[in-house]
């Protein structure tokens, strides 16, 4: 599903910040996995180039077979919408805009009628046990269900991979655990692709791999077994 | 994708800043009722202006005898003197090749006449079949002079509006009736009124008993006096060129010196309507100049409030980029949100500003026609400039929504989830 070969990211500046040194990394589909380390470790930058968020220098990075490589934002756009559902620590749900409205938003960009996105959002909203919240805005709720409202939101589109960045972060324990279990069900049932960036090792923990990152490399976990 | 949710988004934004979006847009109405208030002000006191000059030829020129102010060839300074029925025949000699119309006026004076029991006083004035051509003036009924009345010295007038109202009130035809004025009979053969009430040249029509001028100066002892007149040109010839020689004639034959400034005087249509265009392209000018600049500053309050509308949500732009927004969908919404605030303010500021300008117009049609003679017509909006006003308003918008929409179009994703 991920195939990373040798990819390297430098920050260009007065003093240019190798952040990425020749990550290799492979995810198969219906993997689970954890990706882990210390701030400044270039996680996030692994994670925003994983999301078509930001690009790399050289080496090749394939996501369920097409070549990410110096896409145009439209094209970039294109790709995220189908192929990636994102979670986020801050959840960044749109505030004017009731639940079922948040979750339907990926299919907006489709062009899905307006009927058909709404009808599905609220499906996704039950699966995540929020049917009773769908007319509900994210400041009328609590942090475990904006949480559960972006995994909706993240899954609607039916991606290929799932990228949680610190899904739990803003979370209390009692939720975390609800949050993780319903990333691990949608691993299980869909046969869908996660991966979880987390510096919790109880969280990492519950994943079936650990990718260490260190430095800008890879230090264990980069190919399963 | 421009369908119902397209908008709906919009809207939404522009709901949610509502007293925001009220005040920016607030300048643009401003800005556009402005605009349309000044054209439609400028259009009518235009067209008032153009319409008290309607009749009459432009290349004409009016003039009449005043005293000399230099001494020529034994006369001395300060002498009065007329033009006459002769000179008339030698302008018509001279410039028969030119002129269109040669209107003589013998000016008789106030005279009582009588209609039955009916009695008031007029002015009385004796005139060519050309002085018709010459005026800003339209037949009510019957005819006006023929060149057979002039001949024959026919005891025939045609009388002013204002005449006929008050001698022979809602007479549906009066052609043939007579009028007494001392112990002579004339016969009506036509009535007409002024097209304007602001420009009287020499008197008022619609208070006057136009008879030919040969009757006139034989019944009332004036000689072939002329006391004065028009000439008027045919078109393509302008009087430029011919108002020194027309008045230059006249000295010569008056034995006037050449350069005498005050022995006639004259007034010489052409320039003065070059003079009203200068004065209306003046006033025309300023009025876009002002009309422009508020609809600017209404602009750029709109450009200024999208921009700060990014700014604010450049977190919200970053999630929709990151759930598949592409740069073009964030671009069309912020231009349509400008587009929209400002469409719906111009609309508005266009269609009361055309909604005053017809109560006022209907306000002023409503009133009895001057009292006061005024320069002013009703205000009016050209079609056309209702038009420009809308298509400024369009490309204005875009260019307001322009700045705000390249910086949306610029969040990336990345940056805005890097907010937190």
């Amino acid at each position: 599903m991920i195939d990373l070969v040798n990819i390297n990211k430098t920050y260009p500046s007065a003093t240019p910040l190798h952040v990425l040194k020749g990550i290799n990394l492979h995810i198969g589909e219906g993997e689970l996995v954890s990706i882990m380390g210390a701030s400044g470790s270039g996680k996030s930058t692994l994670l925003n180039i994983l999301g078509i968020l930001d690009n790399y220098d050289t080496g090749e990075y394939h996501l369920n077979g097409t070549l990410i490589r110096n896409l145009s934002e439209t094209r970039a756009a294109e790709l995220r919408n189908r192929l990636i559902g994102f979670v986020f620590q801050s959840f960044n749900l749109i505030g004017f805009k009731n639940a079922m409205e948040n979750v339907a938003l990926p299919l907006y960009y489709q062009g899905v009628s307006r009927r058909r996105r709404n009808e599905l959002a609220l499906e996704y909203l039950r699966m995540m046990g929020l049917g009773d919240w769908a007319d509900h805005y994210p400041s009328e709720m609590s942090g475990g269900q904006k949480q559960r409202v972006a995994i909706a939101r993240a899954l609607i589109a039916r991606p290929k991979i799932i990228l949680a960045d610190e899904p739990t972060g803003a979370l209390d324990s009692h939720t975390t655990q609800e949050v993780m279990d319903i990333l691990r069900r949608v691993n299980r049932e869909q046969n869908m692709t996660v991966i979880i960036v987390t510096h919790e090792a109880d969280i990492a923990a519950q994943t079936d791999r650990r990718i260490h990152i260190h430095d800008g490399r890879i230090e264990s976990g980069a190919f399963r077994g | 994708m421009i369908d119902l949710d397209f908008f709906a988004e919009i809207w939404e934004t522009i709901r949610r800043n509502r007293s925001r979006s009220i005040l920016t847009a607030f300048g643009v109405f401003w800005g556009l009722l402005m605009l349309i208030i000044l054209v439609g002000v400028g259009t009518g006191l235009n067209n008032g202006l153009i319409k008290g000059l309607q009749g009459v030829p432009a290349s004409s020129l009016y003039f009449g005898t005043d005293h000399t102010s230099l001494p020529y060839k034994g006369f001395q300074k300060g002498r009065r003197f007329n033009i006459d029925n002769d000179d008339v025949d030698a302008l018509r000699r001279e410039f028969s090749d030119v002129a269109e119309y040669i209107s003589p006026i013998n000016f008789v004076g106030s005279n009582k006449f009588s209609v039955g029991d009916r009695a008031g006083d007029y002015q009385l004035v004796g005139i060519t079949p050309d002085y018709f051509h010459t005026m800003p003036l339209a037949l009510d009924m019957g005819r006006t002079l023929n060149v057979n009345d002039i001949r024959e010295r026919r005891k025939v007038c045609v009388i002013g509006r204002r005449m006929y109202d008050e001698l022979f009130p809602g007479e549906p035809d009066i052609a043939g009736q007579l009028i007494k004025a001392g112990s002579v009979y004339y016969q009506v053969v036509g009535v007409i009124h002024r097209l304007s009430d602001n420009i009287n040249i020499g008197f008022n029509a619609d208070e006057t008993l136009m008879m030919p001028i040969t009757t006139a100066q034989l019944n009332y002892g004036q000689g072939n006096t002329v006391h004065f007149m028009s000439l008027s040109l045919r078109d393509g010839y302008s009087m430029a060129g011919h108002q020194d020689r027309i008045i230059g004639l006249l000295k010569q034959r008056h034995i006037v010196h050449p350069d005498d400034p005050t022995a006639f005087w004259s007034f010489n249509v052409e320039e003065i309507i070059g003079q009203f265009s200068m004065l209306f392209g003046g006033v025309n000018i300023l009025i876009w100049i002002v009309g422009i600049g508020s609809l600017l500053a209404g602009l750029i309050g709109i450009s200024n409030i999208m921009l700060v509308t990014v700014r604010e949500r450049t977190q919200e732009i970053g999630i929709r980029r990151a759930l598949g927004a592409r740069p073009s969908t964030i671009t069309r919404q912020i231009l349509s949100e400008t587009l929209l605030l400002t469409f719906a303010a111009g609309i508005g500021g266009l269609l009361i500003g055309v909604w005053i300008i017809s109560a006022v117009g209907s306000f002023m049609a409503s009133q009895p026609p001057s009292a006061e003679p005024s320069l002013m017509g009703p205000p009016q909006i050209p079609f056309s400039v209702a038009v420009a006003a809308f298509i400024i308003l369009i490309l204005g918008g875009l260019l307001a929504g322009w700045l705000p929409a390249r910086r949306a179009m610029r969040i990336k994703a990345i940056d805005a989830l890097r907010e937190e």
